[in-house]
């Protein structure tokens, strides 16, 4: 690495290290790799270059569902991998959200990176990073007891408390509060309280 | 990364140069198996592995993405 390069590394930065040689005549007993261990520096040669973690890659719950029936299609079956992303394209596969990500967004432009980004994915499954959908209470009259809550058993709507049990839900996804039948009263962001982590 | 690996790759940084073209048809000829075309590439896609044809997928990607962050 050039001394100006060097120069740019803050604390905490991480480099890569080429191992030019190694002494381990006992391997019981420590390894000197170069001059390093003992030596405590490294020559500037065997610095390569600055380390960069790789890239995550971030799914919804619902994409990652059907990435890892994508990856299972390919490794367990005779599909072939060609025949899956074309099934993507033309949206003949359960794979609607992937599609979505890959195809269709707001301006209706194909995004590049997301398409790179699924490149990437398939071959560092590992780093996709599921995201959890932020959650919200719908308080809509201001008492304790104004909070929408979907009654499980009938998945009826009723106003309680804000607590969440088995019975009660009162936590929802934007999602699924776009799908509450909203014919006697409308609900706007107004009335959503975002869910803490630890709620 | 092998011959055919690097054969590959080339062939698709060539494919996806411009800003409009789509990198998943990229992803496609990966998996190209039909060697009728005499296309060099595509006869080199034609003998990957899976294992070998996901690791281009992940240089191919590592290529693109620093190209758009930019």
């Amino acid at each position: 690495m050039k001394f100006d390069e060097l120069r740019d590394l803050k604390p905490g930065d991480k480099v890569v290290v080429e191992v030019q040689k190694i002494d381990q005549h006992d391997p019981n007993k420590t390894v000197n790799v170069g001059g390093w261990v003992f030596g405590g520096w490294i020559p500037n040669s065997e610095i390569l270059k600055a380390y960069h973690e790789p890239a995550k890659i971030k799914m919804t719950v619902e994409e990652k569902k059907e990435f890892d029936k994508l990856l299972e299609d390919i490794n367990n079956s005779n599909t072939d991998f060609a025949d899956i992303l074309n099934a993507i394209w033309n949206n003949s596969g359960d794979y609607s959200d992937l599609r979505k990500r890959l195809f269709v967004n707001a301006n209706l432009i194909v995004d590049r990176k997301n398409q790179f980004e699924f490149a990437w994915a398939l071959g560092n499954p590992d780093l996709i990073e599921v995201i959890k959908p932020k959650k919200y209470y719908v308080h809509l009259f201001t008492s304790e007891c104004g909070y929408l809550n979907k009654d499980l058993e009938d998945n009826h709507y009723i106003l309680r408390g804000k607590h969440q049990n088995s019975y009660y839900q009162t936590q929802f996804t934007k999602d699924e509060i776009a799908k509450i039948p909203q014919d006697a009263l409308k609900i706007t962001d107004k009335a959503l309280e975002e869910v803490e982590e630890d709620e | 990364m092998n011959e055919n690996q690097k054969i590959v790759l080339k062939y698709l940084k060539q494919l996806n140069k411009s800003e409009y073209s789509l990198p998943y048809v990229g992803l496609m000829m990966v998996d190209y198996d039909d060697n009728s075309l005499g296309n060099h590439a595509l006869n080199a896609a034609g003998d990957l592995t899976k294992k070998e044809e996901f690791e281009v997928l992940a240089e191919f990607a590592k290529w693109g993405l620093k190209d758009e962050r930019n």
